[in-house]
């Protein structure tokens, strides 16, 4: 667990500046309202709040609803609880109601029978399939972009590993017949623009991914339905795939054979064609449809800033990720990447979810550490010391730092 | 505006934010997993647009779609950082601004949460 000390930094309230109030995870369970917390960028300043089954989450906005998951909570288990889990909406027509008896499913377009599937026919006539995976904004750590670009100010929070159980949409597409000229599938869910003139929120997958072994309609997340604000009472899962394409409250399924030339991903969720999904700041590039995870590893034990054991070895703690490879290794510095060893790895709880892994560090009185992690996958790909840019601040994975002093 | 004015700006966003999520803190949820219908309600916005020239032409049309804490958790953007927002609001999501507030409205978002 975080030290005490380390949690003040991290979070701090109006209370605090107040009457000088200590905080404790006990007053963020219980929805202080005066809580805020100063995320380490320009504009920073956020509040916490407990929305609809939800505990007290940072919140980026409020309408649409974007709340962010603070970071120690990675610290408490592999698995991101339902009620801390991030929300991004991008339009504000959500629906607030939700009759599961009357969701309905339409399977739709180059189909040999077209479907209309409700909640419970889909649990009854297919074979139930389960998966732990992370959900990551496509977007996650863009307020630490430099130069800085507009977009959600996220910190590193607007991600999460969940046991998704659902059915196979591999499934439910051989149900209706794939006609042979598809070529792509298109996603939308129940909610809507507040203009009639916004754009839809509609996300399309090339029929290969679409018709992949992994791609759920998960009903279920971590053993409940899911929370309204991740998509009550079905959303899209497709693991090692950044979040975007996780659609959620899923009620349409249109199977096509032209590219999707809706704004969702003709101008949004770009990034550069590049191998790197990078450009230099001011240039204009070639982009395509941003797609798989980037490898990731974060500390989770130690916030920055926190004051750490003066003389002996401090436990570090962290998870990381890919786009679904698995994790290979994680090395570990506590000099600011000067030299690594490497950090022993937890078990493997799955390729698409977060893999815990553990190091130490000898410590003087005094002295401070720039620890850092760098996973590498199973598929070769690593994290970098420097951090590349695109205009739409996607994909970060540099190897983040986390500066900690030893008591003096 | 000069630092001492933003910073008093600022500290009563600050406070008016947390009285809003004060209500957040008694938005409900009812329903449950068994197949009921599930029902929340949602905080009002959490933040409202700063006093300033513009202010209304800001309420009147950005806050059709969203609330004001899109431009405030922004970095801060120049003049043609802002105006290529108000342009993507326009032709992108159909935000209905009149062609001649647009500058008004560039001035006052930069006047707002802006930087040379």
């Amino acid at each position: 667990m975080m030290k005490s000390m380390a949690r003040r930094a991290f979070l701090t309230g109006i209370g605090a500046t107040i009457g000088g109030l200590a905080l404790s995870r006990a007053d963020v369970a219980s929805g202080d309202a005066s809580q805020t917390v100063e995320l380490p960028f320009a504009n920073g300043g956020r509040s916490l709040a407990a929305y609809p089954q939800k505990r007290p989450l940072i919140v980026l906005t409020s309408r649409p609803v974007q709340l962010e998951t603070p970071f120690e909570i990675f610290n408490d288990g592999l698995l991101t609880p339902n009620d801390a889990f991030f929300v991004r909406w991008h339009l504000a027509g959500v629906p607030t109601s939700v009759d599961p008896t009357k969701y309905a499913l339409t399977v739709r377009g180059l189909v040999d029978k077209p479907a209309t599937i409700s909640l419970a026919d889909l649990k009854a006539d297919f074979e139930p399939s389960e998966i732990t995976a992370v959900c990551e904004c496509a977007g996650n750590s863009r307020g630490f972009f430099q130069p800085r670009v507009a977009g959600g100010q996220w910190a590193n929070g607007a991600m999460g590993n969940a046991r998704w159980r659902g059915v196979r949409l591999n499934d439910v597409l051989a149900r209706v017949g794939v006609a042979a000229t598809a070529k792509t599938v298109r996603f939308s869910g129940m909610d809507g623009p507040v203009l009639p003139a916004t754009p839809k929120f509609r996300k399309s997958l090339d029929l290969d991914v679409a018709d992949g072994q992994d791609v759920l309609l998960a009903y279920e997340m971590n053993g409940e339905p899911l929370p309204l604000l991740n998509g009550y009472p079905v959303r899209l899962v497709v693991p090692g795939w950044f979040a975007t394409y996780w659609v959620k409250m899923l009620n349409d399924i249109e199977v096509r054979d032209t590219p999707d030339d809706n704004f969702w991903m003709t101008t949004a969720y770009r990034v550069p064609a590049a191998p790197c999904g990078c450009q230099d700041p001011g240039t204009k590039v070639p982009t395509v449809p941003i797609s798989r995870l980037a490898v990731r590893s974060f500390i989770t034990n130690l916030a920055p800033g926190s004051s750490v054991d003066r003389q002996g070895k401090v436990a570090v703690q962290g998870i990381a990720f890919d786009s679904g490879s698995g994790i290979a290794k994680v090395m570990f510095s506590s000099d600011r990447g000067a030299s690594w060893s490497p950090a022993t790895l937890g078990a493997d709880e799955g390729r698409y979810g977060f893999r815990q892994w553990s190091a130490s560090f000898a410590t003087e009185p005094g002295k401070q550490y720039g620890l850092q992690c760098a996973a590498t996958s199973v598929d070769g790909s690593t994290q970098l010391a420097a951090p590349t840019w695109n205009a739409s601040g996607y994909m970060r994975n540099v190897i983040e730092t986390v500066d900690v002093e030893a008591a003096s | 505006m000069k630092n001492e004015q933003r910073n008093i700006l600022v500290a009563a966003a600050m406070v008016a934010t947390a009285l809003c999520a004060s209500l957040a803190t008694v938005a409900s949820a009812t329903g449950d997993t068994s197949g009921a219908t599930v029902t929340i309600t949602l905080p009002p916005d959490a933040r409202s647009f700063g006093p300033g020239p513009g202010q209304s032409i800001a309420q009147a049309n950005c806050t059709i779609c969203h609330a004001a804490d899109y431009v405030y958790m922004q970095p801060p953007l120049t003049a043609d950082q802002w105006r290529a927002e108000v342009t993507k609001m326009q032709k992108v999501y159909g935000a209905p601004i009149d062609a001649s507030a647009v500058d008004a409205l560039v001035q006052y978002l930069v006047g707002q949460n802006g930087k040379q």
